[in-house]
């Protein structure tokens, strides 16, 4: 239980960073999804189970700042959050490209999910566009910020060889 | 590739369940008591937050301004000094005029115009997404805020409307959101022309306005006001400026792209009208298409006697 609070503490602290990010930086175009990043990297961490519980919370606090309480963001975070733990125990700890990679395609999953389900985007979004101008490069940006925050993680220390910390 | 166990199963069976449940719960629009309670208990547990990380960061930042550019306060502070006595003389001299104005409107019978009653607030947070054009600001339900409320700039530009408040903070649909459109009317005296302005949902791309008529008067630069003929929006709200013009539906209407005047701002603080009559804005509106009527048939017989003198 204590494991839970401690980690839906993050996820409201990700959250609050989230949102005063424009407000705090206005000129910022793209607003990295730090939730995501979050729940990617547990998933290829921790597995399934774990990656899928915060999935679903970080998906209901992001909707609850888009006026409905469950939303698309649920959902698409949830399943965003299984896929990329099929990611898991399958890569060594050392090899630090695969988080950000594994975080750079799950944003590319996730904002084409969205879309997807979001009525007004489906058929009137020019997809080739959108992709190229905001989902790659909030991937990139999602996959640089996961590179450094693994590296730190990991160098500190914080993940044993067994996955466990 | 991969191998699927039976506890990657079991988990791709709940992720399955469980978004067959939150669609159904999405889109039918159920409205569970419990659901809405957590909700407002999440949002209202935030927002304090935010409110209080706004102002640290607000005050930090004003200290080191300060601090940094302490002539540069005082001297504008000499400025400012000089400019409020001159705005208070201002003042005196606009009292007078609204005196004659308001006995100038009673005996032509016009209605008063009313003040909007307006409530400032800040923005203390913007939207977790970038396809939903959102922000969240530190007055709510508490502060006499509800739903649909119109929300402009301090410029007077429209920003967007109210569309969830909790008991200390409101979140606002932006303009620019792709859910969002207004009612908008050309501001020139020869072209009063109708159309839908529809948000974009990006910051970085103008507005459409659609459904003008197919030979409607719609040039470079004219400015676009809110027609007030929604119900949802006073009229006569600043939206943006016509770019461009093109031809719609295959010649059958045309549209037009908008610059929007709160892209030209950055948005920390704005202004909720609370007690916008439609009734009265509307009337108010169609008083001054009149008076814009009579001086444009009083302007075309000038032209006529003109022309028969000559």
């Amino acid at each position: 239980m204590k494991k839970y609070i401690y980690n839906i503490l993050i996820l409201l602290f990700l959250l609050i960073c989230q949102l005063s990010m424009a407000v705090i930086f206005p000129s910022l175009r793209l607003i990295p999804d730090f939730i995501l990043i979050y729940i990617v990297v547990r998933a290829i961490i921790y597995g399934a189970k774990d990656a899928m519980i915060y999935g679903a919370f970080g998906g209901l606090f992001q909707d609850v700042f888009l006026t409905s309480f469950i939303g698309l963001f649920t959902p698409v975070k949830t399943a965003v959050a299984f896929l990329a733990a099929l990611l898991s125990g399958r890569f060594f700890p050392e090899n630090l490209l695969i988080p950000p990679l594994g975080v750079f395609m799950a944003t590319v999953v996730h904002e084409l999910l969205y879309l997807l389900l979001k009525e007004n985007y489906l058929f009137a979004a020019n997809y080739l566009v959108l992709i190229k101008e905001i989902i790659l490069p909030l991937a990139a940006l999602n996959a640089l910020i996961t590179f450094f925050a693994y590296l730190v993680y990991f160098l500190w220390g914080g993940w044993g060889i067994s996955g466990q910390t | 590739m991969f191998k699927f166990n039976r506890n990657t199963l079991i988990a791709a069976v709940l992720v399955i369940t469980l978004i067959i449940i939150v669609s159904f719960l999405y889109f039918s629009d159920l409205n569970l008591p419990f659901i809405n309670w957590l909700s407002d208990l999440i949002y209202n547990t935030i927002t304090p937050v935010l409110n209080l990380i706004h102002h640290l960061l607000e005050n930090i930042k004003n200290y080191f301004i300060t601090l940094f550019s302490i002539d540069e306060v005082n001297q504008e502070i000499k400025e400012l000094r000089q400019k409020n006595s001159t705005l208070e003389r201002q003042i005196l001299f606009l009292e007078n005029i609204n005196r004659e104005n308001k006995r100038l409107r009673d005996l032509l019978g016009f209605k008063e115009k009313v003040d909007y009653q307006m409530q400032g607030a800040e923005v203390i947070a913007n939207s977790p997404s970038v396809w939903e054009k959102t922000i969240t600001i530190n007055r709510g339900s508490s502060d006499g805020l509800e739903k649909r409320m119109p929300v402009v700039s301090y410029h007077g530009y429209l920003v967007g409307r109210i569309e969830n408040t909790g008991s200390n903070s409101a979140q606002v649909r932006l303009i620019t959101d792709q859910d969002f459109v207004v009612g908008g009317i050309i501001a020139r005296t020869e072209s009063r022309e109708i159309g839908l302005v529809r948000g974009s949902g990006r910051d970085d791309q103008p507005n459409i306005m659609d459904n003008i008529a197919w030979d409607a008067d719609l040039e470079t630069g004219d400015i676009i006001l809110s027609s007030g003929l929604s119900n949802n929006f006073p009229a006569g709200l600043k939206i943006g400026e016509v770019r461009k013009v093109e031809t719609d539906n295959y010649g059958l209407s045309q549209k037009a792209e908008i610059n929007l005047f709160i892209s030209d701002i950055t948005l920390e603080e704005v202004m909720v009208i609370k007690n916008f009559d439609s009734e009265i804005s509307g009337e108010i509106e169609s008083e001054q298409n009149e008076i814009n009527e009579d001086s444009e048939t009083a302007e075309a017989i000038g032209e006529d006697e003109e022309i028969e003198e000559n």
